[in-house]
């Protein structure tokens, strides 16, 4: 089969593959969803989703390990298009195929999901799975029109830590489910894919919720430099799991849920 | 006592053809030394491979090509060390000290940062790139410190110095702008062999010998340049001259070494010291010694670099510096005292 994958490369691979070794906490999660779990007899120490995860071989994190890759003899090795070119290179001219997904939004979660069926000889599962996962997109956008979210989203910040203040910019995935939540995304307006925003540019644009995927909400609430704003004043900031909300995964998807009923609480308050 | 010098040559040889043979062996899995002369011998003579399993592509395609490239990095760096030194007549010089670390630097910052590519690899790219940085870097830096006149060894350390901090802050200032591929630069800057192969080893390769053994033809040169300046003229050596064909064949060592495995610290800049110990301070016999023993050094370095953490794999270049720096110390420390 000789199939174009998410990073427009053109990838050969010989029969349905029964020895995958899987690169990123990403593409893990998702060959689980679709039912390809059997088929993967390697996954990096960041893999941590679905549990069974925890007894592959480990092989590697952000660096692979090129000798126990090889030693594993996988059919195929499945990576985020964030690989680094250099590792795909290298596993390339060992002999294996690497194939990359990229999900930088749902849209590309959902596509990779549908790729991934079909690279691994699971396509009925992985379809069943992406109808599934639109129907619950769609229920978010109904739950929106009859709130007053539909009105009026929720501003929201989100941040990837209370130090550096990394936040998620236009464009990406977490944007993307700010949005379909019913919320305004205030990073959407910075420069950068994954900004780091200012402190002025936080109390200016004066977010009603905070969510956090790490750090301490202690961190906003003791310190008076952020007493003035909305999100603080109304004890209204969130930790989110990282691994649930930092990885492109159908576990995102369904996270919206979670997140939209934190907005809905916002405004009902309000 | 030349024949003693050459038994222990020959020694530092045996001893680096044990440490390969060993490296060649360990890792993930443990492929000992008859089966990995068997693979060897298969490969060669055409034979199929695949009776070895995954073993067989470990050894011909991972690990030998990674303990070649140790052991040219280390004779690369060591040998452009002990060139350095002698030029400056200083035993703080290091390969790095034209500025050849900075351009290499550059080179791989710009590729991995704006992600470049030649015939659509990355790697070579950065090989290409960073060779040619350190390179034009090292070139400037001599071009600099000409355009004074009557040329000094002391203006070319300061030039080296100077452009070399300017292009650290380049390079940081790329950095924070092309911080989406900053984990890949930060782990190229710390010096590491992981993922290079045969295309590596084949640059590597004809650089190191060659600028080798043109440094080790000026090897009588080299001792003279340890004189002052009037006493290596009238010894009739045309001082001028031997310094720069010195400062190429130092800076197109280092150039090799860096652009193949990024930044490496204290093998150039140890192995000298130790060489000189157990040699004396003759280049034709430190020269060689020091080639060695910078190769025995990287390969137990590299070994000890991927296997110690695994699956994680530890930069070399941080191992050579933990163990080099202390010990560098040490010898600094005993050289006060013998005082």
């Amino acid at each position: 089969m000789v199939i174009v994958d998410g990073a427009k490369r053109i990838v050969e691979i010989s029969k349905p593959p029964n020895r995958i070794v899987s690169l990123s906490p990403g593409t893990t999660e998702m060959l689980f969803a679709i039912g390809a779990g059997e088929q993967v007899i390697g996954a990096t120490s960041w893999c941590n989703y679905p549990e069974q995860v925890l007894s592959l071989p480990k092989v590697g994190d952000m660096n692979v390990n090129f000798e126990i890759v090889a030693a594993l003899l996988p059919d195929l090795i499945i990576g985020d298009a964030s690989l680094q070119p250099a590792t795909a290179e290298r596993l390339e001219s060992l002999g294996f195929p690497v194939f990359l997904i990229q999900a930088l939004n749902i849209t590309g979660i959902l596509d990779s999901l549908e790729l991934l069926g079909r690279v691994t000889g699971n396509l009925d599962i992985a379809q069943t799975l992406v109808i599934e996962l639109v129907e619950d997109l769609r229920t978010y956008r109904k739950a929106i029109a009859s709130s007053p979210l539909q009105a009026q989203p929720v501003t929201t910040l989100l941040l990837f830590g209370t130090d550096q203040l990394y936040s998620a910019g236009n464009g990406t995935y977490l944007d993307e489910v700010i949005r379909r939540a019913g919320g305004d995304n205030i990073a959407a307006g910075a420069r950068g894919q994954w900004p780091q925003l200012s402190e002025e540019y936080i109390l200016a644009r004066d977010p009603e919720i905070i969510l956090l995927t790490f750090g301490d909400p202690a961190d906003f609430l003791n310190k008076s430099k952020w007493r003035q704003i909305k999100a603080v004043r109304n004890n209204n900031i969130f930790s989110l799991d990282p691994d649930q909300y930092n990885r492109p995964t159908p576990r995102l998807i369904k996270g919206i849920a979670n997140i939209q009923n934190l907005f809905l609480q916002v405004r009902k308050e309000g | 006592m030349i024949q003693q010098k050459r038994r222990l040559l020959l020694l530092f040889l045996a001893i680096l053809v044990v440490c390969m043979l060993l490296a060649v062996g360990v890792g993930t899995i443990t492929i000992p030394p008859r089966q990995t002369v068997q693979i060897i011998w298969s490969a060669l003579s055409g034979s199929d491979l695949t009776q070895f399993g995954a073993g067989s592509t470990i050894l011909l395609n991972l690990r030998l090509p990674r303990v070649l490239l140790a052991a040219l990095v280390g004779a690369a760096l060591a040998a452009a060390g002990t060139a350095f030194q002698a030029f400056f007549c200083n035993p703080l010089a290091d390969p790095y000290i034209v500025g050849v670390s900075a351009g290499a630097a550059l080179g791989a910052t710009i590729v991995l940062g704006f992600q470049l590519a030649i015939f659509g690899s990355q790697a070579v790219a950065v090989t290409v790139s960073s060779f040619t940085g350190a390179v034009a870097v090292s070139y400037l830096v001599y071009w600099i410190a000409q355009r004074r006149a009557g040329f000094s060894s002391l203006v070319l350390l300061l030039a080296g110095m100077a452009v070399s901090a300017f292009l650290s802050a380049v390079i940081s200032l790329l950095m924070v702008i092309k911080s989406k591929n900053l984990s890949e630069t930060v782990f190229w800057l710390m010096g590491g062999l992981a993922g290079r192969g045969w295309r590596e080893v084949g640059l590597a390769f004809p650089l190191v010998t060659i600028g080798f053994l043109a440094l080790w033809k000026l090897s009588k040169e080299l001792n003279l340049l340890l004189l002052s300046t009037e006493e290596a003229q009238s010894l009739g050596l045309d001082v001028q001259s031997t310094r720069r064909k010195v400062l190429a064949l130092g800076s197109l060592l280092a150039a090799a070494a860096v652009s193949v495995s990024g930044l490496i610290g204290f093998v150039g800049l140890i192995v000298p010291h130790l060489v000189r110990l157990i040699l004396g301070p003759d280049h034709r016999y430190l020269l060689p010694g020091s080639l060695l023993f910078g190769s025995i050094l990287l390969v137990l370095a590299d070994l000890v670099a991927r296997t110690v953490a695994a699956p994680l794999e530890l930069p070399v270049g941080a191992i050579t510096s933990l163990c080099g720096g202390p010990f560098f110390l040490y010898l600094l420390v005993q050289a006060k005292q013998e005082q």
